[in-house]
């Protein structure tokens, strides 16, 4: 148990130093909540795209690992230490832990059964646990029998490898493939995700402590979220860089400075380069949240243009650089490898449109199971409806933004299902579910943007 | 506690919304209780094997430890090609460049991904109950199946009768919170030839 904590430890620690570094402006008057999902995030991408470059030399040994992890700690915890203790701040800080402390407490029996279960899923054996397997008994992906072999399809080799990038590190730091332990570290995301939400609604709503905990914790206790905790499947660690980019974007919204719009807008990059490591869905979405951020920037009324930009411009150019390179990589990789994406020569079919009309009724219906999702999608449904139509009336677009992105990537997944070449009732019906996980929490957000955006019409 | 005007009216109904999603939260809270209490009261000193003693493919993952350099005496025998077990994407990967009249099917239970998984970096081949029955056994070979392989309305095929069925311990599955019941498998020796 102590290894895999203390391993999750580092990971936040990376992404704290990170972003107090390279984002230190936006970073350091975040509420703790925000601090943690993003450092989270950061951590893990820094982490994977570290391991991505040593498995792209075949150098990923045990021994290289442990020392760039030993010096990465050392480094980050100077940071993160001078960041966290210099400024005195410890008061203020250990009131903001409160809702942490409540959120582990209710679900500390999720969290031990995290730290005891063995792996049952399929996709989790199957795709990604297979994946980190092969990675830690290879020095790299070069010359790798896992990727050679054809015995293997079953676990789409063309994926991303970010998530069994991570997980490997922390075999090799251990020297164990240890399966079990490690889905503490999914139990990170899923622990986020109300944590997040809680801040977001502390920091846009005059609502009640208590208020705000029941909401953020109601929304996250159904069979969906719960299945998928720590299962070990990466859809809800991709849900929850979707819903840190939303928040990102609602952020950038009430940005006050051009510097500040650069540092959002990177930091909403820094997500999605992540997302695109862990699954293909996390490209579109990204490409979407990006253009959608530039076109706010674009219309939204002109800032001058100061020399301070260009620092802020050159402190973040270079983590965003060495971030996005392994995407490219990766992909490279994948083409010199012949290594094939059923999705590669997809193309319009005779029955796609029908497959569109079925693909909907399906959404509708999972949608409103409230086996699944218990009372939760529901009211957001009866919410946005109502919503919607009065933010159009009153031209506040804006605060519509992240709903058409979720809407965008939902009509990506309808173009997947209307091309795919698997079977489309079987590709539709086992996978919709945990598609739908992943833009559910941002979902939540968008809809209570979309209340801010009501209530600040109501005040202006 | 100060509350906001509309706060008033909304936090009534936050309270029965979340107490209605608290009946699912509160099921799966007794489960991984009774789930970890059951395997706290197991006196396997050691963390990982007592967590795995629980796996229903514990036997498999010991198999794996415990024919490492010698797989080849592992055979895999799965009986079922039916519909439920075909692998859509091998199928597609692996008929890719063929033409139509040699495509082939390939199937994959959740017994042999764990197979797979537990025994890579070595495949172990998928055989159906023919390539089985044209087998030449030895003594030291361990046979895996999701038939019971021993039953006698299987004795007319050849192999069989050279095989004993190894007693499996006990899965009570408490950790598989809220999953299917997985399927069973049976493990067997080849007894004197």
């Amino acid at each position: 148990m102590i290894p895999i904590i203390s391993y999750c430890a580092l990971i936040y620690m990376a992404g704290w130093a990170l972003l107090a570094t390279c984002w230190g402006k936006i970073f350091k008057p975040m509420p703790l909540g925000y601090k943690l999902g993003y450092s989270w995030l950061a951590g893990n991408a820094l982490y994977a795209a570290i391991f991505f470059y040593l498995a792209y030399m075949n150098i990923f040994t045990p021994e290289n690992t442990t020392k760039i992890i030993l010096l990465l700690s050392l480094l980050t915890g100077f940071i993160t230490g001078w960041n966290i203790v210099f400024p005195l701040r410890i008061k203020k800080q250990l009131l903001q832990i409160l809702p942490l402390l409540i959120i582990v407490a209710f679900f500390w029996h999720l969290i031990q059964h995290s730290l005891t279960a063995y792996l049952i899923d399929w996709d989790a054996t199957g795709i990604w646990f297979i994946k980190a397997k092969a990675l830690f008994l290879s020095n790299g992906l070069h010359n790798q029998y896992f990727l050679q072999s054809g015995h293997y399809d079953f676990s789409n080799r063309a994926y991303p490898i970010g998530i069994p990038l991570v997980m490997t590190g922390f075999f090799k730091l251990l020297h164990f493939f240890d399966d079990q332990a490690i889905q503490f570290y999914f139990v990170q995301f899923f622990l986020l995700l109300p944590l997040m939400v809680y801040s977001y609604i502390k920091e846009n709503f005059t609502l009640s402590f208590i208020t705000r905990i029941i909401l953020s914790i109601g929304l996250f206790i159904t069979p969906l979220f719960l299945n998928f905790a720590h299962s070990g499947y990466v859809d809800l660690p991709l849900s929850f860089v979707f819903m840190s980019m939303i928040v990102g974007f609602t952020l950038l919204s009430s940005s006050k400075s051009i510097q500040e719009d650069v540092s959002f807008v990177s930091l909403i990059a820094l997500c999605g380069f992540f997302a695109m490591q862990i699954k293909n869905e996390g490209t579109t979405f990204t490409i979407m949240a990006l253009l959608i951020s530039f076109a706010y920037l674009f219309f939204r009324k002109k800032r001058t243009i100061t020399k301070a930009i260009f620092s802020e411009v050159i402190k973040v150019l270079i983590p965003i650089i060495f971030l996005i390179i392994p995407v490219f990589l990766w992909r490279q990789f994948v083409a010199n490898e012949h290594i094939v994406f059923y999705l590669t020569g997809a193309h319009i079919l005779s029955d796609s449109f029908s497959r569109v009309k079925t693909s909907i009724y399906y959404y509708l219906e999972v949608f409103l199971n409230v086996q699944v999702h218990s009372l939760t999608t529901i009211p957001v449904l009866f919410l946005a409806s109502y919503q919607i139509p009065r933010l159009m009336q009153r031209k506040k677009l804006m605060y519509l933004l992240p709903t058409l992105l979720i809407f965008g990537q939902l009509c990506t997944y309808t173009f997947i299902y209307a091309i795919t070449t698997m079977p489309f009732i079987v590709q539709l019906q086992s996978s919709f579910p945990r598609l739908l996980l992943h833009i559910l929490p941002s979902l939540y957000i968008a809809v209570l943007f979309q209340q801010k955006g009501l209530e600040d019409h109501t005040e202006s | 506690m100060t509350f906001h005007h509309n706060e008033k009216l909304l936090l009534p109904v936050l309270i029965i919304i979340f107490v209605i999603n608290l009946h699912f939260y509160q099921w799966y809270d007794k489960s991984y209780v009774n789930a970890m209490s059951q395997l706290n009261a197991k006196p396997i000193p050691n963390r990982y094997e007592r967590i795995q003693s629980e796996q229903h493919y514990y036997e498999i993952y010991q198999l794996s430890q415990r024919y490492k350099g010698k797989e080849d005496r592992v055979i895999f025998v799965q009986t079922n090609r039916g519909e439920e077990v075909l692998d859509y994407s091998s199928t597609y990967y692996a008929n890719l460049d063929k033409p139509n009249d040699k495509k082939e099917n390939i199937y994959l239970s959740e017994l042999g991904l764990f197979i797979d998984y537990y025994f890579f970096p070595t495949y172990i081949p998928n055989r159906t109950i023919y390539d089985f029955a044209d087998m030449k056994l030895q003594q030291d070979y361990v046979i895996i199946s999701d038939k019971d392989l021993t039953i006698p309305e299987l004795s007319h095929i050849p192999n069989t009768h050279l095989l004993t069925r190894v007693e499996q311990s006990p899965k009570n599955d408490a950790l598989r919170v809220n999953r299917r019941p997985a399927d069973p498998y049976y493990i067997f020796t080849v007894h004197s030839l």
